[in-house]
């Protein structure tokens, strides 16, 4: 079965369950104490991630560290019809880039949330100052998709893994203190996202 | 979250006023859309029928913003302890802690006046004087902008917005009342409108309204708007 070393708090490890879920794979989830354990930097966790991260995936003897690789593999292998990860050049480039898009989104909003609620050493202000940044980037970028017709980050008609990537540090971002008041297009999409069928939600994620 | 603060003086001079809140499409079949009026918050939703609502966000049982509970089609419910409240009147029509009992009629969500015209949604605090003289004479055929929000009071937004020059909608601009400003061609033909909400003391949302540019292009023509208004909100901004 596939493994998942995941923390169920974790907005990086929920980015894989769902995508999991919508193509009907089933994970083994192997717990790792993040907070306040720390387990992700014990010497038994360094040796699986030298990065001291979560999530990691292991698919025989295939290991992937972080999110966005795992949900590449995922969908380019067990996802039949090519829809959450469509083998179009175009389409793969803007999922990419957007795919990189939701790393920063780690950076800046999920970076204020552990500042928050794990009582991490960040400058607070200046998350939260570039998360707002990124966020009317996306807003601009998804009012102009609806705008042309398109629902979703990169496609017009169904999701794609870019959708799953920035969706979970978005739908938490109120946690580190970062309203979504101001970004109406990103909250009409944030409500497709949860309408997805088989859209399962984590601990701070309301269903819709 | 609980407190509720009297309105400030300079937000109670629109009291009497329709005010646009939202565009029509800010508020799709089933989306629980998070406003404000005045400075207050709003949960603005369509029941089935597409009747809109706007309501204050606050459950009246704990005070929850009703924004991230759950609709229900015809009632709206909140996601603490599952009270139901009704299209409409915003009456409490279910307690789940007493599931057999008729919940009393004193208890409802506070409802504001609402109105849906032109592809905006305009609501009131007070009974207001008139229909919203910015809804006359839009122009028949025309698209909505993407709206800005501006850290700065609706007075300096619309007096920024007079003296911008907007490419590429060039013409005059004239202040039609305190919260709309309408730019015209040499010809007197409208080609922009911007209404102003005034959404708390110091933050403003401009929503805009082009004249239908003939073929496709309204869509370019929206981009270059939004950058153009973009660009007067940071300069707005870096003074205040
Ligand atoms: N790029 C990685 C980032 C993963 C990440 O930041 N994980 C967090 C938990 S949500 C973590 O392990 N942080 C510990 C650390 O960076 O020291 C990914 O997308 O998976
Ligand atoms: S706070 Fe809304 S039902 Fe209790």
């Amino acid at each position: 079965m596939i493994r998942l070393y995941d923390y169920p708090m974790s907005g990086n490890c929920y980015k894989v369950r769902p995508l999991a879920a919508f193509l009907g794979i089933e994970l083994a989830l192997i717990p790792v104490d993040f907070y306040p354990g720390r387990a992700h930097r014990d010497a038994a966790f360094l040796a699986i991630n030298p990065l001291g991260q979560i999530p990691v995936l292991e698919d025989g003897d295939l290991r992937l560290r972080d999110a966005q690789a795992i949900l590449v593999y995922l969908a380019a292998k067990y996802d039949g019809t090519r829809t959450w990860y469509p083998s179009h050049p175009e389409t793969m480039g803007k999922i990419g880039m957007w795919l990189a898009f939701a790393e920063r989104i780690t950076a800046t909003a999920s970076a204020a949330r552990l500042h928050d609620a794990m009582q991490y050493d960040f400058d607070i202000e200046r998350c939260r100052a570039e998360a707002h940044a990124a966020l009317q980037i996306l807003d601009e970028h998804l009012w102009f998709a609806e705008a042309g017709g398109a629902a979703w980050i990169a496609t017009n008609d169904h999701p794609t893994i870019a959708d799953i990537a920035c969706f979970p540090y978005i739908m938490l971002s109120e946690e580190g203190g970062i309203s979504r008041e101001d970004y109406p297009a990103i909250r009409r999409w944030t409500d497709r996202v949860k309408g997805i069928k088989g859209f399962i939600t984590m601990p701070g994620i309301f269903p819709r | 979250m609980n407190d509720r603060v009297s309105m400030h003086p300079a937000l109670a001079a629109y009291r009497h006023r329709w005010i646009v809140i939202a565009r029509t499409a800010d508020v799709p079949a089933g989306h629980l859309f998070h406003g404000r009026l005045l400075g207050e918050e709003l949960a603005v939703w369509r029941n089935n029928a597409g009747h809109i609502n706007v309501w204050e966000n606050r459950c009246p049982h704990r005070g929850v913003r009703l924004t991230i509970g759950s609709h229900l089609g015809d009632q709206l419910q909140c996601r603490y302890h599952g009270w139901r409240y009704a299209t409409g009147s915003g009456g409490c029509v279910h307690i789940p802690a007493h599931p057999n009992e008729t919940p009393p009629a004193r208890i409802g969500v506070k409802v504001f006046r609402a109105l849906e015209r032109s592809g905006f949604i305009w609501a009131s605090t007070e009974e207001p004087s008139s229909e919203p003289a910015s809804i006359a004479h839009l122009p028949a055929d025309h698209h909505p902008l993407r709206s800005a929000i501006m850290r700065a009071p609706a007075e300096v937004v619309a007096a920024a917005l007079l003296r911008h020059a907007f490419a590429p909608a060039g013409g005059t601009a004239q202040r039609i009342d305190p919260l709309t400003v309408v730019v015209r061609h040499a010809t007197g033909q409208e080609t922009l409108r911007w209404l102003i909400q005034p959404s708390t003391v110091d933050t403003s949302i401009v929503y805009g309204v082009h004249a239908a540019t003939v073929g496709g292009a309204w869509l370019e023509a929206a981009q270059q708007l939004n950058a153009s208004l973009q660009s007067l909100r940071s300069t707005i901004e870096a003074q205040t």
